[in-house]
């Protein structure tokens, strides 16, 4: 397609050495066109583009030498008009997710063409927007090929995130509707879990965004004793630019941040670097509210399931007790009849052995005491006598033993079994 | 004391008592001990730890 143009009449140069410079570049024009009449796949990085008034896209198109350090080695202006650049502009969007803008390796389709005022630039018909995200995919591949080389990668990832997640330091953009969703969401949340959270304001969109998140994190370490996590967030709905988060010294910084990152920077289809080098990455702002409410959900329920089985143990060693005592009560009381009934017949025994033995003694005293009767009824004198033995007294009442006892003419006594005899001693 | 701590203990006081390790004498000032955590903990959860408030207030 070509802008309708004054100069599109072909010019006859009479005079070859004398012509003006409308005439000489009218002539440059004509040979292009006739000597590129075919459109051209051309590949190379956007330096500069931005639609301009009237929906014309404007860029520069460069080539570096990726030998010799960045040197430019080819440049050329190139041009997308209203028409077309609306189309292509929506078809590459929807294949990278991307606005087209200068830094992005770009494969475009292009007419040469040269305005005898403008001078030569390149028209754009067509882009390949699987070039461009393959450029990007292959950037992101080398961001973190050097991550993982600096052995950083996984560091952010291996940070324990708090059983409680409730300090939460926000990067974000103040006036982003996704932090004011994300805040209202927070300190809404219907369990009634606390959050405090603070904005550390950053540029999410843009060539800032890698200088002023960086700033952002800095900040936060500084005083990372008073924060739980870093939340990274950007608000949906408007396709944004992922690739301003693919910077190298951005997620090297967010790798070795001393708190769990967890972003949110809201894209359904890619991840940026900065997702995979962070402890967590969820699509969207609400996403990251909903999983903060989550783990306060799950430290609650640990906290109720610890109080449950608290309160069922000791109710259940409470029953066990009053079981163990309800046991006692009744079986107590038996082994105490138990005990009684052996003592009783104990007892009833040791009288009955008792019994046995006082009789068997009384007998036995019985007896002796027969037996001394019988000695001593052996021994009566009365019995002597009446078998014809006698006795004698002297005059004073002692008995005669002995015959000198007593001198003639003394009186005794003599006692008989029946009566006694008066007598006096003659010899 | 921390979250940490105290959600610990509680796992450990949890443990020892349906284990039925905690004798009965014990087990009313262990009870006391855990209601303390599970409140402590519960504030956690919906209450502005008081140094962190103070912090924020302060900036």
């Amino acid at each position: 397609m070509r802008e309708p143009d004054s100069g599109s009449r072909l010019y006859v140069v009479s005079n070859l050495a004398e012509v003006t410079l409308f005439e000489l570049n009218t002539l440059v024009r004509e040979t292009l066109e006739l000597g590129f009449t075919d459109t051209y796949w051309v590949q190379g990085e956007l330096a500069e583009g931005r639609a301009g008034y009237g929906g014309h896209f404007y860029g520069e198109l460069i080539e570096r030498d990726e030998e010799a350090g960045k040197g430019i080695v080819a440049k050329a202006r190139v041009t997308c008009w209203a028409t077309a650049y609306r189309r292509l502009s929506r078809e590459f969007e929807a294949v990278t997710g991307e606005t087209l803008r200068a830094g992005m390796k770009v494969m475009l389709e292009v007419e040469v063409s040269f305005h005898q005022q403008y001078g030569y630039s390149l028209n754009i018909l067509g882009i390949d927007p699987s070039y461009t995200l393959g450029d990007m995919a292959r950037r992101r591949q080398e961001i973190l090929r050097q991550l993982e080389e600096d052995g950083i990668l996984h560091d952010n990832a291996e940070l324990p995130l708090p059983l409680l997640t409730q300090r939460i330091a926000v990067i974000s953009s103040a006036s982003a509707a996704g932090y004011g969703d994300f805040c209202n969401q927070l300190n809404d949340n219907e369990y009634g879990f606390h959050f405090s959270l603070r904005l550390f304001p950053a540029v999410m969109q843009g060539d800032r965004v890698e200088e002023s998140v960086i700033a952002a994190l800095q900040q936060i370490a500084e005083e990372q004793e008073q924060w739980d996590a870093v939340v990274i967030i950007r608000g949906g709905g408007a396709i944004s630019d992922l690739s301003d988060f693919d910077s190298y010294p951005l997620a090297a910084c967010v790798a070795q941040m001393p708190l769990p990152v967890i972003t949110g920077i809201g894209h359904e289809r890619d991840e940026t670097v900065l997702d995979h080098v962070a402890h967590t990455h969820l699509k969207t702002p609400t996403a990251v509210a909903a999983f903060l409410i989550d783990r306060m959900l799950v430290a609650a329920v640990r906290v109720d399931d610890l109080a449950q089985r608290i309160t069922r143990s000791v109710s259940d060693a409470l029953a066990r007790e009053q079981q163990r005592l309800l046991r006692l009560s009744t079986t107590l009381p038996l082994a105490f009849q138990t005990v009684r009934e052996r003592q009783t017949h104990r007892i009833d025994s040791l009288i009955q052995s008792l019994r046995t033995v006082c009789g068997a003694q009384k007998q036995l005293q019985h007896h002796r005491i027969n037996l001394l009767e019988q000695q001593f009824r052996n021994l009566d004198p009365q019995l002597l006598l009446q078998r014809g033995y006698s006795m004698t007294f002297t005059a004073d009442g002692r008995l005669l033993r002995d015959a000198s006892q007593v001198a003639p003419g003394e009186v005794i006594t003599t006692r008989l079994a029946d009566g006694t005899l008066t007598s006096v001693v003659h010899s | 004391m921390t979250y940490e701590e105290a959600i610990n203990k509680l796992e450990t006081l949890a443990r020892q008592m349906e284990q039925g390790s905690v004798p009965v004498d014990e087990m009313a000032d262990r009870l006391r001990e855990a209601q303390d955590l599970i409140k402590y903990c519960r504030e956690r959860l919906v209450k502005a730890d008081e140094a962190v408030k103070e912090i924020l207030d302060s900036k």
